[in-house]
């Protein structure tokens, strides 16, 4: 279970995110773009900083402004899946899936690549794959840390309308295989609809759960 | 002609490329990365030897590791004086060198995707690795670009060269000086073998550097 009480001044507006997600939930952040949905993930991993609240996931605290707790991005096993897959470019598909080295014997990690369905790509690099093929690298990269929360900043935006409902159906089974809670960011008012057991809707900066 | 030139000027230029790369790329991934109070001026004293005239480089520089300057004072402690040795020659090309690199480089930073940096810290990995496995590959054609130039403004060094190593033939006379003396001297067939070598040389290195860059695979 992740829970998230944050407050964070962006430009225009204050962010103010109040909300938990379950382990068995996919929770869905719907809103306008500029809303601050994006700034909230980058929150949960670490890449961002809240200016006061709370973060923890699974008991332990990875944020708290009152006992002075702030983790490494590196330690907080939260995996992160960007919008256009942020995949590294000048590795192979394997050297990208295995960079955290949750170190595996050649097996297994080849048992990983055909898990994702990406076991014949394993020496491409990532310019060579289509979009659908760059968002299962993306996603088996970010699984392989063994997280205990997967986050996803719209992941089926850079995707073609075909592919983005069967992208939809995999995710959904990823995700009950997993057991871990995901959060997906959208503006898409289908995939809120499709995904979400829980959707979120940001509006003027403020993320409440009830 | 005397190929001490040539050698003394390898030896300068390389020995310079080399305290450029490890003082530069650092500096410039800092530079890419962070925002402090004061950077823009922080910047502008790095890049100042590229605009001063290297004259004034030269004199800056006689100040401060001459017998009476902090640093020539501080080397002094140890037995060891800099000015008019090939040591001041290597100070002189790495100040005025240094821009080049940085500038190159922290291009390069700064057109790298900086999730992709993100990324690899939400899997776990340490600054360290990011920087060498992440930052520095992509970075590779900006930081071969910035070597290349900084080595070849190393070796072409004239200015501030003549003012901290003077032009003693066998220890600090590079080719620039020893061209400049040979016409001054009127043996212009002797300066005319150095013009050739210099030439053919940073011919060479640009030719290689450029295949260096488009080899990549991805």
């Amino acid at each position: 279970m992740l829970k998230v009480n944050i407050v964070k001044q962006l430009n225009f507006f204050e962010l103010k995110a109040d909300f938990w997600v379950a382990k068995d939930e996919i929770l869905v952040l719907w809103g306008p773009s500029g809303s601050g949905k994006s700034t909230i993930l980058r929150c949960i991993t670490g890449i961002a900083k809240p200016d006061c609240g709370c973060i923890s996931l699974a008991g332990q605290e990875l944020f708290d402004t009152a006992k002075n707790i702030n983790l490494r991005a590196r330690d907080r096993r939260v995996g992160l899946v960007f919008q256009d897959f942020a995949l590294f470019p000048h590795m192979t598909v394997a050297e990208n899936v295995t960079y955290a080295k949750k170190s595996k014997g050649k097996r297994t990690e080849r048992d990983w690549l055909e898990l994702f369905g990406i076991g014949h790509l394993a020496k491409s690099y990532p310019k060579k794959l289509s979009g659908g093929e760059q968002q299962r690298v993306s996603v088996a990269r970010a699984l392989a840390t063994e997280p205990q929360i997967l986050l996803l900043d719209e992941p089926f935006s850079a995707l073609d309308a075909e592919i983005r409902a069967d992208m939809r159906k995999e995710l959904k089974e990823l995700h009950k295989k997993w057991q871990i809670p995901f959060i997906l960011v959208t503006h898409d008012p289908q995939d809120a609809e499709i995904l979400g057991d829980v959707v979120i809707r940001l509006e003027k900066g403020q993320a409440k759960r009830v | 002609m005397s190929w001490l030139p040539l050698w003394i000027s390898v030896k300068v230029a390389v020995v310079a490329a080399v305290i450029v790369i490890i003082i530069g790329v650092p500096l410039a991934r800092l530079m890419a990365r962070r925002s402090f109070p004061g950077k823009n001026i922080v910047e502008a004293i790095i890049l100042l030897p590229m605009v001063l005239p290297p004259t004034v480089v030269g004199f800056g520089l006689l100040l401060l590791i001459g017998k009476n300057g902090p640093i020539g004072k501080f080397f002094a402690l140890f037995g060891v004086n800099l000015v008019f040795t090939w040591k001041a020659a290597v100070l002189a090309a790495a100040i005025v060198s240094l821009p080049l690199l940085y500038q190159n480089v922290k291009g390069a930073f700064l057109q790298i995707d900086t999730r992709l940096e993100d990324v690899a810290r939400t899997l776990g990995a340490k600054e360290s690795r990011i920087f060498f496995g992440i930052s520095l590959p992509l970075a590779k054609p900006g930081l071969i670009a910035g070597i290349v130039l900084a080595f070849a403004r190393a070796l072409g060094e004239f200015g501030a060269t003549m003012m901290v190593a003077g032009n003693i033939p066998g220890l600090t006379q590079t080719i620039p000086l020893a061209i400049y003396f040979e016409v001054q001297a009127g043996d212009y067939r002797s300066a005319l073998g150095l013009v050739i070598i210099i030439t053919i040389f940073s011919f060479a290195v640009i030719v290689w550097s450029n295949w260096w860059i488009r080899r990549e695979k991805y």
